[in-house]
């Protein structure tokens, strides 16, 4: 199993509520590439996403992560390596700023480098005047890139998005664009991004994939 | 996921550890600090008469310590010293104290004051008991008019007293003029002046109230009406961790002439409500 | 009728003149229910908060049990305890009957399975997507399982508030437990009782009166915790 790819799937198979979710016999997603999930609702995106962001097992088959098989006792430390912005984010009752710190204090960093990475992203996403407020007093748009500049300020080689512009104000678009493409030139960060939003994944993509009913059409 | 690092199961086994940690402290907190302590248990008509806590205060600064008291009726109060959570009880039921001491349970039985039973009643008297001068002669007389009568039943001294009476008088007490609460005396005098029943009580808690209600005593007098009052400490022999000494030292306080007075000289509103008795 | 009418006046002349005889009643009571819903709630938290994040062969059975439990009569649970202390009971040796302890290890067993089961059910409502965000933000299990009860941090003070307020008004146990000693074990509901039979009023209403002012409290708390929940 090559090392260089960020992801190894084999003879994956995912049954839900009696029905197969998913089928993907063989895909191999190579590291520091940004792919596209395209597919319609029920299509199985968002369960394939939770599965390769080691939240969810599979009924059956192999997921190799950087070469490394996914197996129960290594899920912990593999889990690491990615990071899942889910379709609709929660955000914890806390502040922005410890929001947006959260992952930071949950793998150990020091509190000089949390401090600079978290204020460094709250001016990157805009959210300086939001900053120390709560998530009830959020808008919408505003509560989705905090969000974003949680799972974004922790840097994993590995970014899942599960439809990242459902519910983002229409003129931070072109910044979630520069974002993603910033951790993919600077960090080789491999981006997989699930969308209904053809526009939106096409100005960055280095390969589209479509789904259907479970399976990958290629 | 649903699996669980060691982390949750060693945090969880922990809290109650702490939780025990703080119940200890709990408890040192709220004992009394240093002081030796005695468990008494009486009868609810010494305590609501107002005459042992009177007599503990002298007794409690003599001692330098604290006695717990716990009024229950003098059937209980027997039981529970018969267990051993007590260390002395002070009772009025010489058959029952008899009982507990050839059994075994009790030693050093002193008795050392008494007072008397009266029947009490409505004014308008349905019975027509007033000036009888036999006790058991009244409460047939309340039996034949099924006037209502209320009674302790709860295996207490006037309890047994009373059952005593209805023995002699040769009448069962039943029916629904007959009501029997299983409580104590100050709750009896009570439900009785609400409903304008009879009953017996010891003077010295009716006198204690006797403002407040509108009965009265109707009979009283002659031995058997007689009530008197013994301490016995619990059996350190079969109950080693009781506070001996503590006990005896009240026991022999009871029966001094320092306590003969305090009992002699305790007034309510006016009446004298025990008197001394040395019984050799 | 007058007569209540002046036990009232001499209630409030009671309270206000801080008598006491009521400061130490209602002190023993606060001591006693507060040091029980302290252990029940740090016994219970954890156990509620476990109850909810994990999934065992028995959890359905636990959880019935603890329903049951959550109705149980104070007489019931003092009846139980006094088997256990006396005498000659099992923990006879530890001399607790008619202590304070008894009473808070009474109303301790009382709430704790309320506690579990309230604080259970407040992390239930939390959706999975909680933790699921916990974990993929790089936290363990302990770390995601502690942010999802803190998401629920107001419910579960309800919950120990509620177990509060159980105990404070409860007779049962301080009764049969404590022996309600002058002094010692004296509780507010205890002397409620005891004033009551012996047909004085005034200390009694006083000590209810104070009652139901704790009991509003409780209730004001409660709404406001609910709020911002």
């Amino acid at each position: 199993m090559s090392a260089t790819n960020a992801y190894g799937i084999r003879s994956l198979f995912h049954v839900y509520d009696g029905a197969v979710a998913l089928d993907v016999p063989h895909l191999d997603i190579p590291g520091g590439e940004i792919w596209g999930l395209v597919g319609p609702n029920g299509a199985g995106k968002t369960t394939l996403l939770s599965i390769l962001a080691l939240l969810l097992k599979q009924s059956a088959g192999n997921v190799y992560v950087h070469g490394t098989e996914v197996t129960m006792d290594r899920m912990r430390r593999l889990r690491r390596k990615v990071t899942l912005l889910h379709q609709k984010p929660v955000l914890f009752a806390r502040s922005v700023r410890k929001n947006i710190s959260y992952g930071l204090h949950a793998s150990g960093f020091s509190s000089k480098e949390i401090a600079d990475r978290v204020e460094a992203i709250i001016i990157e996403a805009g959210l300086e005047s939001v900053a120390g407020r709560q998530p009830r007093t959020l808008s919408g748009g505003e509560a989705q890139r905090v969000a974003l500049a949680r799972g974004l300020v922790l840097e994993t080689p590995i970014l899942l998005l599960d439809e990242p512009t459902n519910s983002l104000d229409d003129a931070f678009r072109p910044l979630l664009l520069q974002m993603l493409s910033k951790a993919n030139q600077s960090r080789k960060t491999t981006i997989l991004v699930a969308t209904h939003d053809f526009g939106f994944i096409s100005a960055i993509a280095d390969r589209i994939v479509q789904m259907e009913a479970g399976k990958l059409i290629i | 996921m649903h699996c669980h690092s060691l982390d949750v199961v060693l945090l969880v086994k922990r809290i109650p550890l702490v939780g025990l940690f703080l119940f200890m402290m709990a408890i040192g907190s709220t004992e009394s600090s240093a002081q030796q302590s005695l468990r008494l248990a009486t009868t609810t008509s010494v305590q609501d008469s107002g005459l042992m806590p009177y007599l503990l205060s002298h007794f409690e600064k003599r001692c330098r310590c604290k006695v717990h008291v716990i009024a229950v009726g003098s059937g209980q109060a027997l039981k529970i010293a018969s267990h051993g959570d007590v260390d002395m009880v002070l009772v009025h039921d010489p058959v029952s104290e008899k009982e507990f001491v050839d059994n075994g349970f009790g030693i050093n039985r002193k008795t050392f004051m008494k007072n008397d039973f009266v029947i009490l009643g409505p004014v308008s008297d349905p019975a027509r008991i007033f000036g009888m001068k036999e006790a058991h002669q009244a409460l047939a007389a309340i039996k034949s008019a099924a006037a209502f009568f209320v009674s302790r039943g709860d295996a207490s001294g006037t309890h047994k007293r009373e059952q005593a009476l209805w023995a002699k008088a040769g009448v069962k007490p039943q029916g629904s003029w007959y009501l029997e609460i299983g409580q104590g005396m100050g709750m009896v005098l009570t439900v009785a002046d609400e409903k304008e029943a009879y009953t017996i009580s010891d003077r010295s808690t009716f006198l204690a109230r006797s403002k407040k209600l509108k009965l009265r005593i109707l009979v009283e007098g002659g031995p058997d009406l007689v009530n008197y009052y013994s301490a016995i400490q619990v059996n350190p022999v079969r109950f080693p961790s009781t506070h001996t000494a503590l006990a005896r030292q009240l026991i022999d306080w009871l029966t001094s002439p320092e306590c003969r007075d305090l009992i002699e000289s305790y007034r309510v509103n006016g009446h004298q409500l025990f008197k001394p008795v040395t019984i050799p | 009728m007058s007569d209540l009418g002046q036990a009232s006046r001499e209630a409030i002349h009671l309270i206000f003149s801080a008598d006491r005889d009521l400061t130490v009643i209602v002190f023993a009571s606060l001591r006693f229910s507060l040091s029980s819903t302290l252990i029940a709630s740090l016994t219970g938290m954890p156990a509620g908060i476990l109850l909810a994040t994990s999934h065992f062969r028995f959890k359905r059975w636990i959880e019935d049990i603890l329903n049951t439990l959550l109705a149980g009569p104070t007489v019931v649970v003092g009846l139980f305890v006094y088997t256990l202390i006396f005498s000659q009971g099992p923990l006879g040796g530890f001399r607790l009957l008619f202590t304070p302890a008894a009473i808070i290890l009474g109303q301790t067993l009382l709430i704790f399975p309320l506690i579990t089961a309230l604080v259970c059910s407040s992390v239930s409502t939390i959706p999975p997507i909680y933790r699921e965000t916990a974990l993929t933000l790089g936290a363990g299990n302990f770390r995601a399982v502690w942010t999802v009860a803190s998401e629920a941090r107001s419910s579960i003070l309800v919950a120990c508030l509620t177990g509060f307020g159980r105990v404070i008004g409860e007779i049962g146990i301080s009764l049969i437990l404590g022996g309600n000693i002058l002094g010692y074990t004296r509780t507010i509901t205890t002397a409620i009782s005891l004033q009551t039979s012996k047909g004085e009023f005034a200390l009694g209403l006083a000590l209810g009166m104070i009652l139901l002012i704790v009991a509003f409290g409780v209730n004001i708390s409660t709404r406001a915790l609910r709020r911002q929940s």
